[in-house]
């Protein structure tokens, strides 16, 4: 049996027109509304995959580092040699009677030390970097000797586990033997200053 | 299948059926719940969750960071800032005991005594003072320093005669790498 369905024009042009205002408001929707936050939704994406990215980049790094920290910790001993060179303390203590160990070793007599205290070597610090530069300590000293003796006290500075240069060394030969009747010697008696430099790591 | 009404003018007549606007309402309508329920999803749903997604990696991030303890790094930083030292101080370490007996004593003439010798190091030079038994000694010991490659430049200080002795005074440049360990 056939389904008898008559349509007025009235009645499908209110239909047509209601659905395309139906449209128009959905489209108004989905441009004033829906846009803006799928705009900020496809942001947010973007940034939350940058910041995985990080995240995975921080992680890794982290990994190396305390990769980095085991090994450190594996080694403190060596750590601690490196410490011997280039001490982390101030200890004058230590350097004078490193000097004074050496100077007795050669048979020197020091009668004259001081100190002046750190200057800050910074010289090739780079601008926000972690790199920490070191400070001079300097040691003045005066003393008396034989030459041979000498020469071992400035072998013995120079090969020193802790790190010292001799920036200046003044010998001046003691005259021996009354006027016109001197004591001709390859080993003289001399008086000798010195400067030598040593340094300190500094810390932040 | 073709459907069919009774018209009274013209008997039985196929029906033109009104198919487009009732399709194109239901369209509509589900166009616009679609946009509604698009709104109710992102506002409720996708948005806030991005953003609490947002929040943890970066409280995640920021938890890395604490991993390593202050005292760690700073261990390390300083052991860094060491190493990175020594190197430099390594290659500026000066060795005067080198100069003194390998360059000094061995130009120096058996006719000639010194009495001083003062060293500088970061200035490149030393100064002897001395006494020699001729003018031709002198000179000769001025000619033995001038030869060696490693002395840049011999300077004249002081001469006085003393009976049969001539006292002097000189200044001697040296190439810097003689008092290196690496001398190249």
């Amino acid at each position: 049996m056939a389904i008898k369905t008559e349509t007025k024009y009235g009645q499908r042009s209110l239909i047509i027109v209601s659905s395309v205002i139906i449209i128009l408001v959905g489209l108004w929707f989905l441009f004033s509304k829906d846009w803006p936050l799928f705009r900020d939704f496809l942001k947010m994406r973007e940034e939350i995959y940058q910041l995985k990215k990080e995240y995975k980049f921080q992680k890794e790094r982290l990994l190396k580092t305390q990769e980095i920290f085991k090994k450190f910790h594996s080694r403190l001993s060596e750590v601690e040699d490196i410490s011997l060179a280039l001490p982390i303390k101030e200890d004058y203590g230590q350097i004078l009677s490193e000097i004074q160990f050496i100077a007795q070793k050669n048979n020197l007599t020091i009668d004259d030390l001081s100190f002046q205290k750190g200057i800050i070597k910074n010289e090739e610090v780079e601008e926000n970097s972690l790199f920490i530069p070191c400070s001079t300590i300097v040691i003045s000293l005066k003393g008396r000797g034989y030459y041979s003796e000498i020469k071992n006290f400035l072998k013995d500075i120079e090969s020193d586990i802790r790190l010292m240069d001799v920036e200046r060394i003044d010998l001046t030969k003691r005259i021996l033997g009354l006027p016109g009747k001197r004591v001709k010697t390859s080993n003289p008696l001399i008086s000798f200053s010195a400067i030598i430099s040593t340094y300190k790591q500094e810390l932040r | 299948m073709p459907l069919y009404y009774k018209d009274k003018e013209f008997g039985y007549r196929p029906e033109v059926r009104a198919i487009l606007p009732w399709r194109f309402f239901v369209f509509s309508l589900f166009f616009a719940l679609t946009c509604f329920a698009l709104y109710f999803l992102f506002s409720n749903y996708l948005l806030p969750s991005s953003e609490k997604a947002q929040k943890e990696i970066k409280e995640k991030t920021s938890q890395l960071g604490k991993e390593i303890s202050q005292k760690d790094r700073q261990q390390v930083l300083v052991f860094y800032s060491q190493v990175r030292n020594l190197e430099t101080l390594l290659s500026s370490h000066v060795y005067l005991s080198s100069l003194l007996t390998e360059k000094i004593e061995k130009n120096l003439l058996p006719q000639v005594s010194l009495n001083q010798i003062s060293i500088k190091s970061s200035k490149h030079f030393f100064s002897l003072q001395g006494e020699a038994d001729s003018k031709e000694t002198l000179l000769k010991q001025i000619l033995v320093f001038e030869k060696d490659e490693d002395f840049s430049k011999v300077e004249v200080g002081s001469l006085s005669y003393n009976k049969n002795i001539i006292n002097f005074s000189l200044n001697v440049y040296f190439k810097p790498e003689i008092i290196r360990y690496n001398k190249e």
